[in-house]
């Protein structure tokens, strides 16, 4: 069996302004700082076969906090959606051309490219390279991204029947996934209990 | 909007002994009390429009101690799947007919029923039907069992275990769930969090 540990990078700047980060490289602020420093403890006595995490800042840096002195190998598969022209602004203020482009996107964002993007299908693909890659057994922790979090998921789950299903993903949470002969578990989604009561803005 | 927090009971003794434990009725143990003891101060700050619970001692306990001063309304339709013939026993010391009554139920727990108790199928429709008389909006904790908040899981989530899916859900854990008309949020799945600083949770 192998398990692998899902943990979405800590706070930035523009999680709290609301801005479309993705491929954009932007730093944790020192709420986020703060939250890595507090998932520490959670995962000092698990022990993991291998760190890896995403090459952009927000998630490497988490991983070096929250696991100090790990060896982190960096994979650039593990980085968020790419939004192309969105990136650095807010779905609410895109001016009147970035808003049709946005819900021609929004309409089949699987099978649909962000102008100068990518699509959710280009997302999943480079999530399952990177799974595909890991051995059959072993605990594993990779550092990585909202959107790529919920793509992992969303391998395991498929698409929903009717409706939409969301998966909430808090930063520095955890999720654990594990992969037998049998199939995936899903051993915990968002676990976010080290900043549970504690304000951090968003 | 309505959202359910699931909360399974804490540890018993059967849960130790893998003794299979639908209706049957056994106590928490000393390390489960201390979960449901652990998880109350994670649940404190939350307010609930109700709290539910099977009317099995264990999930009634698990709510009495997790929410002090609670009123907690006592629902059968959350008890634990039935297991008629199996109740209380371990599937190691089951006979040779009763083994093979076991591996046919397994070829389609959906389908089939326990001898003497109830499939998947009963177990949702129960489930289904205390859902429906919810309110649209508000938030509830349901105290409940593991087998039940996995089906709750595959019934909203329209799946089931031939999808090669499963769920993993410690005693004591939180599983929050936004229930909408066009669709659900998985808002956390098995956190068990409080029992970081004891053993290592049975799932």
């Amino acid at each position: 069996m192998l398990e692998l540990w899902l943990i979405r990078h800590g706070e930035t700047d523009w999680n709290v302004q609301d801005r479309i980060q993705g491929s954009s490289d932007v730093p944790l602020n020192a709420a986020g700082l703060e939250q890595a420093r507090r998932l520490a403890p959670r995962l000092a006595h698990v022990g993991f076969d291998a760190v890896y995490a995403s090459d952009k800042a927000r998630a490497r840096v988490t991983a070096e906090t929250a696991l100090p002195g790990a060896d982190v190998c960096l994979d650039p598969r593990l980085r968020e959606l790419a939004y192309g022209i969105f990136e650095g602004k807010s779905w609410a203020t895109l001016d009147a051309d970035e808003a049709i482009e946005a819900r021609h996107w929004h309409e089949d964002r699987y099978g649909r490219r962000i102008p100068g993007g990518e699509s959710y299908a280009d997302l999943q693909a480079r999530v399952a390279a990177f799974r595909a890659e890991l051995p059959e057994r072993g605990r594993v922790i990779a550092f990585a991204h909202g959107g790529t979090i919920r793509a992992a998921l969303y391998l395991a789950l498929g698409q929903p029947v009717q409706g939409v299903w969301r998966l909430e993903i808090a930063n520095t949470s955890i999720t654990r996934l594990a992969f037998d002969h049998r199939g995936t578990t899903l051993v915990t989604v968002n676990d976010h209990a080290h900043i549970d009561g504690w304000a951090a803005g968003g | 909007m309505l959202e359910l927090w699931l909360i399974r009971h804490g540890e018993t003794a059967g849960n130790v002994s893998r003794r299979i434990h639908g209706i049957t009725d056994a106590p928490l143990n000393d390390l489960g009390l201390r979960q449901a003891e652990l998880l109350a101060p994670r649940l404190a700050g939350v307010s609930f429009d109700a709290v539910y619970a099977s009317d099995l001692q264990r999930a009634h306990r698990t709510a009495l101690t997790a929410l002090p001063g609670a009123e907690v309304r006592l629902d059968r339709r959350l008890r634990e799947m039935s297991y008629g013939i199996f109740e209380d026993r371990t599937w190691e010391e089951l006979d040779a007919d009763e083994t093979a009554e076991a591996n046919h139920w397994r070829e389609d727990p959906v389908g089939r029923r326990v001898p003497g108790g109830e499939s998947y199928t009963d177990l949702w429709a129960r489930l289904a039907s205390f859902r429906a008389d919810l309110p649209d909006e508000g938030r509830f904790a349901v105290f409940t069992h593991g087998g039940a908040i996995r089906i709750f899981l595959y019934g909203v989530l329209g799946k089931t275990r031939r999808d090669g899916l499963r769920f993993s859900v410690a005693n004591t854990s939180i599983t929050r769930l936004r229930l909408r008309p066009d669709g659900v949020t998985i808002v956390t799945l098995n956190d068990h969090a409080h029992l970081d600083c004891i053993e290592a949770p049975t799932t």
